[in-house]
Formats: C-alpha cells, sequence, structure tokens
C-alpha cells in the first residue's frame, strides 16, 4: 500500500499541517510526496506498471489548481482518491467531484476526519 | 409508408405443431416460418430478422434452453418464448434467468398462445419505438454480449425515472461505472454525482460525512459543514457498498429517502434534500437481512429497482473488446504505440476464469503491455505467471479427466506403449505449470536437456501457453 501525496512546491508551508498527520498516522506506509504537476502525472503512469495499492491524496490550495487536474483527469480515472480543497463553495466542490474522489474535505489545521477514513481505506482492499 | 410485418420463427421438430403455428399466426397477420432443428433455426435467424422465436426444448440436435443466447443475439435481438410438452419448473426457472419472454407448455390452450405472442409483439413495438427516441449514452460501458446488454437496458429504464436502483454484482464488475451511466443518462445529468465508499466511513464518522454537521456539535466540528447528502441535492448520490452502512445509520437514512429531509448532527433544523439513490453492493443483501445486519424497509426501498452485473466469466464474449479498449486507451494515456495481441495472447485472456473480474483483467493488460513496451505484439509469456499457470493447469485437468474417465468408463486399458505416451504428455505439461511457463525453471526441475524438452514439446504439441 502506498500513499501518494500531492503538495505542490509554492503551497509547501499551508499543506505542512496535512503533511504532518499524514506522516504521524500512517508513517509504516510508504508515503511518497510529489510537489509538481509532472512528477504527479509520472506518478500515475507508473500506476499502470505496478501492481501497488495506492491511494493518491490532493491537496488543492486554490480552483486555479483544481482545475489543473483536469489535464490529468483520465490519469486519475480508477483511482481512490481524496481531495483537500480550498473552499466549500458549490462550484468548488462540484469541480472536484467531476474526479469522483472517495473524500473531500477543505484545508484546516487539523485532518483528523480525513485521518480516521484513510485509516479505513487502508484497512480494505478496493471494492466495486 | 409500408407498415413492416412482423415476422415470427417456431423451431420445433414435431412438423404437425408447427404447421398449425404458422397457420394460426398467419391468420394473425403475421409472417411465419418453422425450422425443424436448433442449427436449421439458427441458420434461419441469421439470414432473416425476426420479432418473435418460439423454441422447443427438445430439439434432435440439443436442448432449446441451451441457444436462447444464440438466437437473442442476432441482428434483430427477437423475443424468445420457450414452448415444451411438458412442464418443468426448473427448466421454467432457467428460462426465466436467461431473461425469455415466456414459457409455455405448446399443447395447451391456443389462446394462451396467441395471448403470449400477441404480448411479446407489444412490448417489442414499445420497445423499438423507444430506441428511435434517444440513445442510450455508454460512456465506457463495453460490450455486446446479451448478459450485458440486458444490463444497460435495465440502466437506460432506471435512468428515465428517479427511482432507487440496487446495483449488484462481484467486485471489480464495474457497478460504480453503470451508476455514473444511470446518472449521466438521467434528468440530473447537469447537478452533482456524489460517491459515497461507505466501506471507508469509520462509524462514528458516518453521520456527520453522510448528514453534516453543525458548528460545536462535536469536539473536532469547527464550522458548520454539509454533509454529502447535501451536496447531492438535484443530482444522484452513489453509495458504494451500502451493506456496510452500520445499523444506527441505516434508519436515519430511511427517513432521509422517505422523507427527502435531513437533519445534520448538533443542528434543530431540517433541511430539504432532494436526491436520487443509486446504490451498490458485492454483498447479499437479503441475506443480511434475514441475519438481522440490514434493515429490510431499507432493502426494499434502495432496491426498488435491481441491477445485477454479471461476472466477467459469464460474458466471455466481451473480453476481447474490452482488452481492445483498454489496451488503446493504455497507449494514448502512456504516449505509446498500441499493441497487437497475438492469437495465442487472446486464447489465454479466454481461458483464464478471472476472479477479478474486469479490474482483474485490465491490471493484468497493464502489466502485459509494460512487458511488452517496445514490442508489438502481446505474447502469453507477457502476462502475469498466475494466469499462465492456472490456464495451463486448467489444461491438465481437462486432459486427465477426459482419457482417464474415459478409460475407467469404458473398462479399457490402453496399450503399455499409448499409456507410456500419455503419461510422458501428463508430465511436461504439469512440468510447464510448476515452472509457471519458464523453460529455465522446467529444465532444472526435470533434468533434461533443452534440447530433449523443446523435443517432448513439440512431439505432444504443448506451447507455452
Amino acid at each position: 500500500m502506498r500513499l501518494t501525496l500531492f503538495i505542490h512546491k509554492d503551497t509547501i508551508e499551508i499543506g505542512r499541517p496535512l503533511q504532518d498527520a499524514i506522516i504521524h498516522n500512517f508513517g509504516t506506509l510508504d508515503i511518497q510526496i510529489v510537489e509538481t504537476l509532472k512528477e504527479l502525472k509520472m506518478t500515475l503512469k507508473r500506476m499502470h506498471y505496478t501492481n501497488l495499492e495506492e491511494i493518491i491524496i490532493l491537496f488543492l490550495d486554490n480552483r486555479t489548481r483544481l482545475a489543473e487536474m483536469n489535464s490529468i483527469s483520465n490519469l486519475l480515472e480508477g483511482t481512490r482518491l481524496i481531495i483537500i480543497l480550498p473552499d466549500k463553495s458549490k462550484e468548488t466542490i462540484s469541480l472536484a467531484l467531476s474526479f469522483y474522489p472517495r473524500f473531500f474535505t477543505q484545508i484546516s489545521q487539523s485532518y483528523y476526519e480525513l485521518c480516521e477514513i484513510l485509516k479505513k481505506m487502508v484497512e480494505k482492499p478496493i471494492n466495486s | 409508408m409500408q407498415k413492416k410485418t412482423s415476422k415470427i420463427l417456431i423451431v420445433d421438430d414435431d412438423t404437425m405443431i408447427c404447421e398449425l403455428l404458422v397457420e394460426r399466426f398467419q391468420m394473425m397477420g403475421y409472417e411465419a416460418l418453422s425450422a425443424q432443428s436448433l442449427k436449421e433455426g439458427i441458420d434461419a435467424a441469421s439470414s432473416e430478422d425476426f420479432d418473435v422465436v418460439f423454441l422447443d426444448v427438445n430439439l434432435p440436435d440439443g436442448n432449446g434452453l441451451a441457444y436462447i443466447d444464440k438466437f437473442a443475439e442476432k441482428r434483430s435481438n427477437p423475443e424468445i418464448i420457450i414452448m415444451t410438452g411438458e412442464g418443468d419448473p426448473d427448466g421454467a426457472e432457467l428460462a426465466m434467468q436467461a431473461n425469455v419472454w415466456d414459457y409455455i407448455i405448446k399443447r395447451g390452450s391456443q389462446k394462451n398462445i396467441k395471448l403470449s405472442l400477441s404480448r411479446a409483439m407489444e412490448y417489442r413495438r414499445q420497445k423499438l419505438a423507444s430506441i428511435g427516441k434517444k440513445e442510450y449514452k455508454r460512456t465506457a460501458i463495453i460490450g455486446e454480449s446479451k448478459k450485458i446488454k440486458t444490463c444497460i437496458d435495465t440502466a437506460a429504464k432506471a435512468s428515465k425515472t428517479d427511482i432507487s436502483i440496487l446495483i449488484t454484482g462481484e467486485t471489480g464488475t464495474g457497478k460504480e461505472l453503470f451508476a455514473k451511466s444511470i446518472h449521466d443518462n438521467s434528468r440530473r445529468h447537469e447537478n452533482d454525482f456524489v460517491v459515497v465508499d461507505c466501506a471507508a466511513l469509520p462509524e462514528h464518522l458516518v453521520e456527520s460525512v453522510l448528514f453534516g454537521h453543525s458548528k460545536g456539535a462535536f469536539t473536532s466540528a469547527d464550522s458548520d459543514k454539509d454533509g454529502l447528502i447535501r451536496i447531492a441535492d438535484r443530482g444522484t448520490l452513489f453509495l458504494d457498498e451500502v451493506g456496510e452502512l452500520p445499523m444506527t445509520i441505516q434508519k436515519k437514512f430511511l427517513r432521509a429517502l422517505q422523507e427527502k429531509r435531513i437533519r445534520p448532527v448538533g443542528s434543530k433544523k431540517e433541511i430539504p434534500c432532494d436526491f436520487r439513490l443509486v446504490a451498490a453492493t458485492h454483498r447479499d443483501l437479503t441475506a443480511m437481512v434475514k441475519k438481522g445486519a440490514f434493515r429490510e424497509d431499507l432493502y426494499y426501498r434502495i432496491a426498488s429497482l435491481e441491477l445485477e452485473i454479471p461476472p466477467l466469466r459469464e460474458r466471455q464474449a466481451d473480453i476481447p473488446l474490452l482488452a481492445i479498449h483498454c489496451i488503446n486507451n493504455e497507449s494514448e494515456i502512456l504516449g505509446q504505440a498500441t499493441h497487437e495481441m497475438s492469437g495465442e495472447f487472446m486464447e489465454q485472456l479466454m481461458r483464464f476464469n478471472w476472479p477479478g473480474n474486469i479490474r482483474e483483467l485490465f491490471n493484468a493488460l497493464y502489466s502485459a503491455c509494460s512487458q511488452a513496451l517496445g514490442e508489438e505484439y502481446l505474447f502469453p509469456n507477457h502476462l502475469p505467471s498466475n494466469i499462465r499457470a492456472f490456464n495451463i493447469k486448467a489444461k491438465i485437468n481437462e486432459s486427465r479427466s477426459g482419457s482417464m474417465a474415459q478409460q475407467r468408463q469404458t473398462g479399457q486399458i490402453l496399450k503399455f506403449k499409448d499409456q507410456m505416451e500419455r503419461m510422458k504428455f501428463e508430465y511436461v505439461t504439469h512440468l510447464l505449470s510448476t515452472a509457471h511457463g519458464d523453460i529455465k525453471k522446467a529444465l532444472t526441475l526435470s533434468g533434461l536437456s533443452r534440447s530433449h524438452l523443446y523435443r517432448l514439446m513439440q512431439q505432444y504439441d504443448i506451447s507455452i501457453t
């Protein structure tokens, strides 16, 4: 099982609480942190070659970065995806839903709910 | 414009029955033809478009029940009415599971036969009329087998209404894909499709995630938050693995489904919520209801319509199409030239039983494509070894059960020389299966020289497939 965490290099500081929460709760797993869209693309392509179960966590601090995910929507298809969104607006959520995430939440200081859900996802294999 | 006359085919070896029915149906204004064997019937259905096929069960060249799919898959996709000389409850059940229109006793009342035909024709008229109206967008649902077409028909019907639908099927069969297509073809397609992975929700968070919460409702609730049901307002809520919903939440969810109102955790106000429910599970919910693990009232509410997706092994005819789709998609994503599949490769795909269904098939194809990087063709050795091993074992078991069973059955003993030949064949196939098709390993295990092994393989026509 591998967790791939996308936190863009320009948002390392805002993304720090998330990174810390993931490492604190899932330090025993293989955690990969990618900082650019290009690296994320390569990671997603590489997933096709391995039989590893992976969960992708996208930290998207603004609507533009969320919209950029459209360019890799075909690579995100079928993945177990969690998205952290910049806000709760209907437009932002609708855009996020177009990637069919297993869970989404907003940027915050604590990621308790996300970590609890991630723990369950890590325990269970892929279903339908 | 001249109205097309509906055509009926009667497949029965009893010529008197055929003549009687042909005459009756012609008097009703239909064109009617008969065939006295399955082969004649299949040939007729291949060359002409029939609307209804009356298919006898006991025919000289086979059992009609086993040929239902072959008739149904013809271009005109006729309605099938099974005829039998005697009532057979098991046969009737088989026929209904195969989705035939009706099951009648041929020497029964003529009125019943005419009624069954009239209803089949009316159903067909309505079906053909609705096909013309708007084609169902299949998105990524690949397949032309009768079973998958039946699923698509059900999904198309579901997309025209707002009733709850329960999609069942083994893991990896594409339940979410069908759920998405129902949404995409529904009146709600411009609104959100919200996926809820019920298996991923810890019990202490399910209520808050589904129904939302108000600020301060519990320790970590630092602001108001909409639940997923609210987010699915005017759209579709897809509850994946609905069998994992805790009993404590099932009651509250049932109420939300019935009254279209929800109350977030910690809130005094109810919020209206208009969502369409699509649920999916690989579990047997009726068994769970019996055990008391799932509410019966909720089950009947979510399963107003049920869609069962067959496992891949029951729709093998779709494997080539699925494989082509996957490989083309893969090459597009990776920016590489498309691989061609060799005949032996396809044979491997068709032979394997795919317990993980389409997901497993696609993973195997991704793996094969990565093994074959830079090569034009995909061969069996590009496939994961577990698939090749399974197929070789299956082949051995087939040949073993064939020959030994035959000998026991007939009481015959082969000549010593022939028996030795057979044992050598079984040894070589077993060796290659154990070595997972790896020649080097096979040589180590057996102690044979490379040339000797290849000679034996050639002699007994054994390939690494």
